[in-house]
């Protein structure tokens, strides 16, 4: 799609391009995946660490382990949003900071703070889930969508 | 050639789960010494033969790297660690094992369970058990206790 609409272009927009692709700084592509992998890793690592402290020292199998240690990697995220921290990490790591679940504490925080101006309610209560609203829609949507293939295939073809 | 890389990848990630998820969990050896295991015996409460019973049946199959079990006269409840390899297999793992406990213990109510929580309190009931220091009531208290924790799901 994209080489049919370059060649709709007028000659001189075309070399243009070609002028621009060559002296343009390329994005270290595999340089960020393996921030992103790294960093994405060690936030997931807390996590299994937080896992095992409330297996250890509360009443907490491997099975309902995993809401609070969901909750508390939140907290930690949006203490650390608020603190400025987590957007230095975000900057260096991209994608590794934004996948895990903390990445949605810090959409939900992060916009707290930028419309806090605005007042608690108008501001704050409603720009609150302006960025991590779609995730929770898609999120559910899918979610939907997965059960209902799910539903279709274990009901009606046996699996 | 991203596409190629891309391409390749996910050829990578699909081998490298088959291979894993192609665990067999009827692979038994002669017996397997590298098992955590104790044998409780005590005098104070029930007779803990069905767990060394069910330990010896589990011993031989060398997935398994910790078994820890105690018994009151009617419920037997049983924990397994398995090797991390193998734990892409987990559930199929304990769902072969505890179909097979239920089999071999048909007077028993048999709990099977492959989580952490429960192997470290079965863990500690068996050296409670070992030192005499677990009453009958006790005993029976903990492992009703330790069985509804394990059905719990949230």
């Amino acid at each position: 799609m994209a080489d049919k609409k370059k060649k709709n272009l007028p000659p001189e927009a075309q070399q243009y391009q070609a002028f621009q692709q060559k002296r343009e700084t390329k994005r270290p592509l595999f340089k960020n995946c393996l921030k992103a992998f790294f960093v994405g890793g060690f936030i997931c690592f807390i996590g299994q660490l937080i896992t095992t402290f409330y297996i250890y020292f509360f009443n907490f199998t491997e099975q309902t382990a995993g809401n609070p240690t969901t909750a508390t990697l939140i907290f930690l995220t949006m203490l650390a949003t608020g603190f400025g921290i987590y957007d230095r990490i975000g900057q260096f790591a991209g994608a590794g900071t934004t996948v895990p679940v903390t990445g949605f504490g810090n959409a939900v925080i992060a916009s707290a703070i930028e419309h806090r101006t605005e007042g608690f309610i108008m501001g704050v209560g409603s720009s609150m889930l302006k960025l991590a609203g779609p995730v929770i829609v898609y999120g559910v949507f899918s979610a939907f969508i997965v059960a209902l293939i799910k539903t279709f295939l274990t009901k009606w073809s046996g699996f | 050639m991203y596409r190629i890389i891309l391409m390749i990848g996910f050829i990578f990630l699909f081998v490298g789960c088959n291979a894993n998820s192609n665990t067999d969990t009827s692979q038994q050896g002669e017996k397997n010494n590298d098992i955590e295991l104790t044998e409780i015996s005590n005098t104070k409460t029930v007779d803990q033969q069905p767990s060394n019973q069910a330990k010896q049946v589990l011993q031989k199959y060398t997935n398994i790297t910790k078994v820890k079990a105690a018994n009151t006269s009617k419920l037997l409840l049983i924990a397994i660690d398995i090797k991390h390899s193998k734990r892409f297999s987990l559930k199929k793992t304990e769902q072969y094992l505890a179909k097979k406990m239920k089999k071999d213990f048909p007077d028993m109510k048999v709990e099977f369970s492959t989580d952490q929580k429960i192997v470290l309190e079965l863990d500690q009931l068996e050296k409670d058990l070992q030192a005499n220091k677990v009453s009958n009531k006790e005993l029976k208290k903990r492992l009703k206790k330790l069985a509804k924790l394990k059905n719990e799901k949230t």
